[in-house]
């Protein structure tokens, strides 16, 4: 077992800046997700900490000590792929023993840590077999059997879900990050979908154009986003992002945009025009925190109409349109309620934000202004 | 049910007919092939009698003048020449074929069009200063400058052919041994290698047949000493006329190492040949 951090390490390819300054540390025995789009660097990142690209500037430490010196095969640990590597011309048993094959074990040695692994993942029947034949499923669990049966210090995962149909996706998620809790390995998983992030990491770091955005528990992510990318990336369906500015009207401080209000204290307001860089900020609000009523406004809430309902068998979400001057451009929410609910096209709906529930964020920069509000 | 039996019985008569023109074309390729071969031991006075005799007696005839006029070791020479060229082939093309898709280095893209240009010129253009550098060495009918010539030759076509066999194994296999803490050396030999087999067999063994049907440079470059097949063929054309039977027997036995090496090795050469086409 290792604790395994990066230090300011880039990764340079050509013109390409693939990882820029990425310093992050992932604990002893727990999972991190390195979770961002397309392109973002993360399968780099893996490279370089697996050891098969170079480091371009920064360095990798195991447990305190630099690896940058280090073969990949000396790195003692294991990978697990988007396309499964296995070895073609190789059984299922002879994939799996492959690693052991080299550090010298005895043939029984070899057998007995083989068949663990195939039962371990439920593979037994298989084991003679080619691997071209089996399903993309049981193809990621002969390599996850590959990756364990060595007890290497550090899995690495790049995806390893992505191509698995949806239930075959579920259930190895589940076995995944069951099998490293169990042996309390220290992992890292490379994904785009934010759902598996969540489901199976202790921690996630986001990035996005090969720069870190934010580490912390999926929590922390979700409810404190460090900026727009986050809280955006973070959440089905979408955070709403709303652009405004404060107001005062008399006593009474508001955020105020187009055809939408919300009153703030006069702290936060305070400490809002304090931290924005300008006079605009965008204020983030997650469809499961907004109140709907169908109803009309009165002087609390705000006015809209509703547009689409999409039920989720649970939950509905409704789409609606501020109400505003501006018809051409409306302002569409989404919204999550427990529904279900009837509506027509047009209805009236009155909408609140509870405050405490709000985000900040510059509009110049994307950073959250107040993130000690919700942390 | 009723209309699933004449939809089986369709599909059934469609086997048998195309069944049958491949027995057609194959007959058709081969009748010749089957001519020849009678020819081998047919007697001087029968070989173009009309109508064809089919039914005659068989002469040894032929087979004595072949040996007698030393065709066997043409046959060696053929194998000899062929064979080392392929192999060095192999031996050097593999290594450089891999590095070309897999290494960055100076101008490699260049380099690698460079190598093929070799191929564009039209070989007679080359043969005339290869045949003068050759004199001056002393490479001139001998078994080492028709290797050297067949090497230069295949080689581009074999690195061409086999680097993109190369770019189809995934870095990741690679980058998996290398993790699990195989050395380079051993990657290549245990994973690399055998995802190339294919390849590597059915360039090899299209680079042996152009090696084995060589005309120009054989005539050119040997010739006197050194005498390949195609090369030896020629010979039976003499003042007295053709010597058809021997001719027969000298292309049978000239079409037979090919079809052996296509035989045996078949499993490799179809799905080199497929391996482009079906990306699986
Ligand atoms: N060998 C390479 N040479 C040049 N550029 C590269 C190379 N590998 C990756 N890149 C570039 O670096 C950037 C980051 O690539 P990387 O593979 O790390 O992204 P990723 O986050 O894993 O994306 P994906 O989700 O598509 O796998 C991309 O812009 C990519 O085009
Ligand atoms: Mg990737």
């Amino acid at each position: 077992m290792a604790t395994i951090q990066l230090d300011s390490v880039w990764k340079v390819y050509g013109a390409v800046e693939a990882v820029v300054d990425l310093s992050l540390t992932c604990p002893d025995g727990k999972m991190l997700a390195l979770l961002g789009p397309s392109g973002c660097g993360k399968s780099s990142t893996l490279k370089m900490i697996a050891g098969v690209e170079e480091v371009t500037r920064g360095d990798i430490l195991f447990d305190g000590r630099s690896v940058a010196s280090l073969e990949p095969g000396e790195r003692n640990l294991a990978m697990v792929f988007e396309d499964y590597a296995l070895y073609p011309h190789l059984s299922v048993f002879e994939n799996i023993a492959f690693p052991l094959r080299l550090r010298g074990f005895s043939q029984t040695e070899i057998d007995k840590r083989v068949r663990q692994a195939l039962a371990l993942l439920g593979l037994e029947q298989w084991s003679g077999q080619g691997v071209k034949a089996l399903s993309g499923g049981a193809q990621q669990r002969v390599s996850i059997g590959r990756a364990l049966v060595r007890d290497p210090e550090l899995i690495l995962f790049d995806e390893p879900l992505s191509h698995l149909d949806a239930d075959q996706k579920v259930y190895l998620r589940t076995e995944i990050k069951r099998l490293q809790q169990e042996s309390g390995l220290t992992s890292i998983l490379v994904t785009h979908d934010q759902t598996e992030a969540i489901a199976m990491a202790d921690q996630v770091a986001i990035m996005n154009g090969g720069v870190l955005q934010q580490i912390g528990t999926p929590q922390d992510l979700y409810a404190a986003p460090a900026n727009v990318f986050v809280a955006n990336f973070i959440g089905e369906p979408p955070i709403n992002l709303l652009t405004g500015q404060i107001s005062t009207a008399g006593a009474q401080m508001h955020v105020r945009g187009a055809g939408w209000s919300v009153a703030v204290d006069r702290a936060i307001a305070a400490q809002l025009s304090g931290a924005l860089s300008g006079s605009e900020v965008i204020l983030g609000i997650r469809p499961e925190h907004i109140l709907v009523a169908q109803e009309g406004p009165d002087e609390t809430s705000i006015g809209a109409r509703f547009f689409y309902r999409e039920t989720r068998g649970d939950v509905d979400v409704v789409l609606v349109d501020l109400e505003s001057r501006d018809a051409a451009a409306p302002v569409r929410l989404a919204i999550e309620t427990p529904g279900p609910m009837k509506i027509q096209q047009g209805d009236p709906a009155a909408l609140r934000f509870p405050v405490e529930r709000l985000l900040f964020f510059d509009a110049g920069s994307g950073r959250n202004v107040l993130p000690s509000l919700q942390a | 049910m009723s209309a699933s039996i004449p939809r089986a019985a369709r599909a059934q008569r469609g086997v048998v007919l195309f069944t049958l023109l491949a027995l057609g074309c194959t007959i058709t390729l081969l009748l010749p092939v089957a001519w020849m071969a009678t020819m081998m031991v047919k007697p001087e006075a029968e070989m173009f009698a009309r109508p064809t005799v089919w039914l005659f007696e068989p002469t040894l005839a032929h087979f004595e003048y072949v040996l007698e006029a030393g065709f066997l070791s043409s046959l060696a020479t053929s194998l000899v020449v062929a064979g080392a060229s392929t192999a060095l082939v192999v031996l050097i093309g593999t290594p450089a074929a891999y590095a070309f898709a897999r290494f960055e280095m100076w101008r490699r893209d260049d380099m690698f069009l460079f190598i093929l240009a070799t191929r564009m010129a039209p070989p007679v253009a080359l043969v005339i200063p290869l045949y003068l550098i050759y004199a001056k060495v002393g490479l001139l009918d001998t078994h080492l400058g028709l290797i050297l010539a067949y090497l230069t030759f295949n080689l581009s076509f074999y690195v061409w052919v086999l680097r993109s066999f190369c770019r189809d194994v995934p870095v990741e296999l690679e980058e998996a041994a290398l993790i699990e803490g195989y050395p380079r050396w051993q990657v290549l030999l245990k994973i690399t290698l055998p995802m190339l087999r294919p390849g590597i067999v059915s360039s090899a063994v299209l680079s042996f047949i152009f090696a084995w049907n060589e005309f120009l440079y054989a005539f050119m470059l040997g010739g006197r000493t050194v005498k390949t097949l195609p090369v030896a063929i020629p010979t039976l054309i003499t003042a007295q006329g053709v010597k058809w039977g021997e001719v027969a027997i000298v292309g049978i036995s000239a079409l037979l190492p090919v079809l052996l090496v296509v035989f045996t090795l078949q499993r490799y050469i179809v799905r080199g040949l497929t391996l482009g086409a079906v990306k699986g």
